[in-house]
């Protein structure tokens, strides 16, 4: 019962710390790539923050090897169309937070808007994206500036990117 | 009147307190708990013993309950020496019994570089005391994926230890060349666990992140139910019967034509039907002629599958476990409503032909792992760690 008592106040802790600074605060887990824990409000605030304007969701985890595929090619699409609007976030358990910060390092992805599951119960927030949504990856949602989305499993295609970028 | 995070789980303990369930201990209350640990497996020795094994700070953890659940003695250390340990829902460390009481215990330990592992063995002989030091099983010696061990005993006492497994890639990269996905490969022990066979093959382009289904297939050998990569990407399961001198029978086992660049995270599970080489399964797809979770009745022999039942198709059904005591089948699974996670259930009592109604088993506020069945002599347990509720051990048959 102690321990269960340390763990609320250490989750408290947590949640009163971003609470305290803010959705817009960065958890800099690794200087140079910034990293927000993505809670149960961050899909509101990220569709809030991009109201009127195309974004993509990209959602990826460390166990997923064709995820490291689609890192590589959003850094490409990002690197070449800089002013594109590429939400990315880590399904990981939120004490992977170092090593998902090494790989948005290594694919060279510090521009996009990072974000990893936060301590919240990831079924929840996968629910809280998309309720009919069953957990395969990598998953994306192509916003257009009206925030209709196409929602896409597996690997993303350069056409269906290329296409929906040239809606835009 | 929203209950308390202190309050929900007592509550529960309260509502589960029959012989059924057992929920005394079931918030985590110790530092070295079975129900402040991850990932559990367990089994139930002749003795009506639960034995169990869980993962804590880089070590395997042998914990035993002499009353199904309620209580467990002091978690002894399996690996002395600490290593990471995989312990997503699909790799956890597993627990079998030998012939003669061994405690046999299997995980995948994390090693250096990306997606790369080791698939790890470790036994007791005097019920739980000791455990020897760690072997490692894959025998090829190079810094690549072994990973997602399945453990399995035959009625005979034969030990299998299947996995997934990256050395043909590597393989073939350096030459320039291009792999889907990774290989199936197993080793065998025929003395309960104290030394085991080379590894073998079973077969090129399994899915690589999805847990591996096992049943023993007659006295000697087991049968394996995968997830598989047929042609290009279409990932659909794979049912192969191993025998120490290879691979004797193999077939497509799921026909839903799943074609997905990506990762299911999501593997099957099987048990063993009335007839040699019939086979439970249940499993999940996205694909073109079936969506969610299934279950389907497939003989080895003939490679053809009967009985597809759709479970459940909505998005929060997830991770389906299959059990048969003669022809009563029970299918459970995990199911979130957007506010709780249920575990499911339903019943056939004529080996598949038809199902009863969905019944919910438990309920978890928070964040849960996924249920493992727990083979006992002639009784269907199933073991289920929520971050709220502890572990709980629930018997449905």
């Amino acid at each position: 019962m102690l321990l269960m008592s340390i763990k609320i106040f250490r989750a408290g802790l947590l949640w009163g710390l971003l609470l305290g600074c803010g959705s817009g605060c960065l958890m800099a887990a690794e200087a140079g790539s910034p990293l927000k824990a993505f809670g149960p409000n961050s899909f509101e605030s990220i569709q809030t923050k991009y109201q009127g304007k195309p974004f993509m969701l990209a959602l990826w985890s460390l166990d997923c090897p064709p995820c490291f595929k689609e890192l590589n090619n959003l850094a490409r699409w990002k690197r070449n169309h800089p002013g594109l609007n590429l939400v990315v976030v880590a399904t990981d358990d939120y004490s992977m937070k170092v090593e998902v910060s090494q790989q948005i390092k290594a694919f060279g992805l510090e521009q996009a808007d990072n974000w990893i599951f936060s301590e919240h119960a990831a079924v929840r927030l996968r629910y809280n994206i998309d309720p009919y949504w069953h957990g395969e990856l990598p998953r994306s949602y192509l916003y257009d500036r009206r925030h209709s989305s196409t929602a896409i499993s597996g690997l993303l295609k350069d056409e269906t990117i290329q296409q929906w970028v040239g809606f835009q | 009147m929203k209950p308390t995070r202190l309050g929900f789980p007592l509550l529960l303990s309260l509502l589960f307190m029959t012989p059924w369930v057992s929920a005394w201990g079931s918030i985590c209350d110790g530092e070295m708990s079975i129900h402040c640990g991850k990932t559990p497996s367990a089994v139930f020795d002749n003795k009506g013993r639960l034995l169990a094994v869980f993962e804590k700070d880089r070590h395997v953890y042998f914990t035993m309950s002499r009353d199904s659940g309620k209580t467990y003695s002091e978690p002894r250390a399996v690996n002395l020496a600490p290593e990471i340990i995989y312990t997503n829902g699909e790799n956890r460390p597993k627990i079998a019994l030998g012939k003669n009481e061994e405690i046999l215990v299997s995980w995948t330990q994390k090693t250096a570089g990306r997606f790369s592992g080791n698939i790890r063995f470790s036994r007791s002989i005097d019920g739980g005391s000791f455990f020897s030091t760690p072997i490692t099983i894959n025998d090829d010696g190079l810094m690549t994926s072994h990973r997602f061990d399945q453990l399995q005993v035959t009625p005979s006492g034969r030990v299998y230890i299947a996995w997934l497994d990256k050395r043909d890639k590597l393989a073939e990269m350096a030459e320039g060349g291009a792999y889907t996905g990774a290989a199936l490969y197993y080793a065998i022990s025929e003395d309960g666990g104290s030394s085991f066979s080379k590894n073998l093959k079973v077969a090129d382009h399994s899915c690589e992140c999805c847990r591996i289904a096992s049943a023993s297939h007659g006295s000697d050998n087991v049968a394996v139910f995968w997830r598989h990569i047929y042609g290009l990407n279409t990932r659909d399961h794979g049912l192969a019967v191993l025998t120490p001198s290879g691979v004797s029978k193999a077939g497509r086992a799921t026909q839903d034509d799943w074609k997905i660049d990506g990762c299911p995270h999501h593997g099957p599970h099987m048990a063993n039907g009335e007839a040699l080489g019939r086979y439970h399964l249940v499993w999940f797809s996205l694909g073109e002629h079936h969506k969610g979770i299934h279950y389907g009745m497939y003989d080895a022999e003939t490679a053809v599958m009967s009985k597809v039942f759709a479970v459940d198709g909505r998005a929060g059904g997830s991770h389906p476990l299959v059990a048969a005591v003669g022809n009563k089948v029970y299918v459970v699974w995990k199911f979130f409503d957007g506010e709780n996670t249920r575990l499911l259930l339903i019943r056939s009592i004529d080996g598949g032909d038809k199902w009863g109604p969905t019944e919910t088993l438990l309920t978890s506020s928070e964040a849960s792992d996924h249920p493992q069945l727990i083979l006992a002599q002639g009784k269907v347990v199933i073991g289920w760690l929520a971050e709220q509720e502890g572990y709980r051990v629930i018997n449905v048959h």
